[in-house]
């Protein structure tokens, strides 16, 4: 670029923008758009359905979805239960949205727990090199021995299982791909002369790590925290459907799935349904992750 | 030219531990020995050298980045280990070479200049960017570049920027390493007259790490030679390049590629390999590449020889080397 030609400043290049990303990055836009579905499901439950999840009726017990009576004539569906009643009479479409607040605030304050501890323990181990390097390194190694699974379970049975300890457990244990991936990005920056700058200006480290260096790792922790939020929702549906997750009658997708599986070969939609819904969501957060990982590499 | 020089650097070592493979042990790597310097008020003093001659490494020491292992560096008669961080680096600012590298992506060309007024808590709002548009006007960048990113700038204007964000604290010293050896060599030129034109602005005081002697006849006003660590020859621009001393200066100076093609590539009579900085060769560092080497130079190393404001480290030049080996010589 010769210095006599216009530079473009950042409000012109923003026009146009939506439409370049949507044909440019399908796949994040679908993962959005999937995501943000289910997120305004999850805030809005309550009207979005008039039933209660934990109401019970006897008398209306697993009842097949409406899409049952459209095509295979099931006289039992009925557009008062659009996706049917589980084994105890409980509206499947109330579990299912209400069920989407317990996936999705596991998964967000897990991942925020998870991505703090994560980022100070690369970002110091990346910034201070040496002897902090090799402290956060044995770190990593140490929580990458440690099966998550069983620790969760033990710590369900020792504690008891709750929405709180869940999260808990998710956070403090799934942090190590955060603390791999800022550790060696910081590596990479902190090699570079803008910090020598800012270190002959006389910055402190912490200003020098709050300012110049989180500002360039907002990228690569937003791909890493999305990819990882997919996990730790299937790792509280997985524990739910142990029974060592969320206490029943709370509608997680997990207990959905552990409650219809008696009776798979008579109410199949039971366990085809929330495990829909578990697919699409982490369908979706891996598809933003992905995409944000291919927005960045170009 | 005031008697108190503004940058003393007294005999100052940085040594690295360098690690030599698995089980192998560490070995000391002397990258800057025993370096004495001086920088006058409105002076720019040149430090030139090959790579590996541990020139950045010296300007990181003087830019207390990577502080002396040994030796003391005086700012104003005052020791810069008893200056605090801050203080020190309100008169002392570096530009770097790679102004791709010395920017932040991530912050807009207005937010980097005004940083260093942030970090020292220089003035409110309005007075900082006040100052940002004089500081603009003064390094000849345009004023709508202020919210641009710097991956919209050419490589000359980022430097431009870079000089920028250094000179707004004004300080007295601007440490420059290797400021154009990353631009296009048209745009070399602007950003080399632009540092001459504000020292003479500013009254600035310039350290200048280059490696490019056309650059230094340019705009320095002393020189200093490096090699493996060492100031082998110090002295003034024109005394330098009108009268080399030292072996290296010399061959350094006919390396210097004329615009002529036809010429070919100048024979230094340098033998081509630079020696292991881990493993020094003993005497003068610089006998095992040196045409005139003699007795002496493998065995003792030189000491400094001054003589009217020029220094250097040779035994060639050294009256009593030289009468003891022509004494020895005429016994056989």
């Amino acid at each position: 670029m010769q210095p006599s030609e216009p530079i473009p400043l950042r409000e012109t290049r923003r026009r146009g923008r939506l439409a370049r990303v949507i044909v440019e990055r399908p796949g994040l836009v679908l993962g959005m758009l999937i995501l943000g579905l289910i997120v305004l499901a999850a805030i809005f439950a309550p009207y979005l359905t008039p039933y209660d999840p934990y109401d019970q009726d006897i008398m209306s017990r697993r009842l097949p979805p409406v899409w049952n009576g459209w095509f295979l004539g099931d006289p039992q569906a009925t557009m008062a239960h659009p996706f049917g009643t589980d084994n105890v009479g409980r509206d499947y479409w109330a579990r299912l949205v209400y069920g989407a607040r317990i996936s999705l605030i596991v998964g967000f304050v897990s991942v925020a727990i998870s991505g703090f501890i994560g980022s100070v323990v690369g970002i110091s181990a990346g910034y201070f090199g040496g002897k902090v390097d090799l402290a956060a390194n044995f770190l990593i190694q140490t929580r990458l021995a440690v099966p998550v699974i069983l620790v969760a379970l033990a710590a369900v049975a020792a504690f008891g299982g709750s929405l709180q300890m869940i999260i808990l457990i998710a956070g403090l244990l799934l942090w190590d791909r955060a603390a791999v991936v800022t550790r060696t990005v910081t590596q990479q920056i902190a090699k570079r002369d803008f910090i020598k700058a800012a270190k002959a200006l006389g910055a402190s480290d912490l200003r020098i790590i709050l300012t110049e260096i989180l500002p360039n790792l907002a990228a690569p922790l937003a791909v890493i925290l999305t990819v990882e939020m997919g996990q730790v929702i299937l790792l509280e549906a997985s524990l739910s459907f142990l029974g060592l997750g969320i206490p029943p009658p709370a509608p997680s997708w997990g207990l959905m799935l552990a409650e219809a599986k008696e009776d798979i070969f008579f109410a199949p939609w039971a366990i085809a349904i929330p495990g829909a819904a578990l697919f699409l969501l982490v369908l979706s957060t891996s598809l933003v992750g992905d995409g944000l990982q291919k927005s960045r590499e170009r | 030219m005031s008697a108190e020089p503004m940058i003393d650097v007294r005999r100052i070592n940085v040594t690295f531990s360098v690690s030599r493979g698995f089980m192998a042990g560490r070995k000391p790597l002397r990258a800057v020995q025993e370096v004495d310097l001086v920088a006058h008020a409105g002076e720019t003093l040149a430090i030139v050298g090959e790579s590996g001659s541990g020139k950045t490494t010296l300007a990181n020491a003087i830019l207390n980045i990577h502080p002396p292992t040994s030796g003391e560096i005086f700012l104003d008669g005052r020791a810069v280990r008893s200056l605090g961080r801050k203080e020190f680096a309100r008169q002392v600012q570096p530009v770097f070479q790679d102004p791709y590298s010395s920017l932040n992506p991530r912050r807009s060309v207005g937010a980097t200049i005004m940083q260093p007024l942030i970090v020292h808590g220089i003035g409110d709002h309005v007075e900082r960017e006040q100052k940002l548009l004089r500081i603009l006007d003064l390094v000849g960048l345009p004023r709508r570049v202020v919210n641009a990113l710097p991956h919209q700038l050419s490589g000359g204007q980022r430097q431009r920027v870079a000089i920028a964000r250094a000179l707004i604290i004004a300080p007295k010293l601007l440490v420059c390493d290797e400021p154009t050896s990353a631009l296009d060599v048209s745009v070399q030129a602007q950003i080399l007259n632009l540092l001459q034109d504000l020292r003479t602005e500013l009254g600035l005081t310039y350290i200048l790490i280059t490696h490019n002697l056309a650059v230094v006849e340019h705009i320095a006003s002393r020189v200093a030679v490096m090699y493996l660590g060492r100031i082998v020859e110090e002295a003034s621009v024109e005394d330098l390049f009108r009268a080399p001393k030292h072996p290296y200066t010399i061959a350094l100076l006919e390396s210097a590629l004329t615009p002529d093609p036809t010429l070919g590539l100048p024979d230094l009579g340098l033998s081509n390999v630079f020696p292991n900085p881990i493993d020094p060769p003993s005497g003068c560092h610089f006998h095992p590449r040196c045409n005139r080497t003699f007795a002496p130079c493998s065995r003792v190393a030189p000491r400094s020889i001054v003589s009217d404001g020029h220094r250097l480290e040779c035994h060639l030049y050294d009256p009593d080397i030289m009468s003891a080996h022509n004494a020895h010589s005429g016994d056989l």
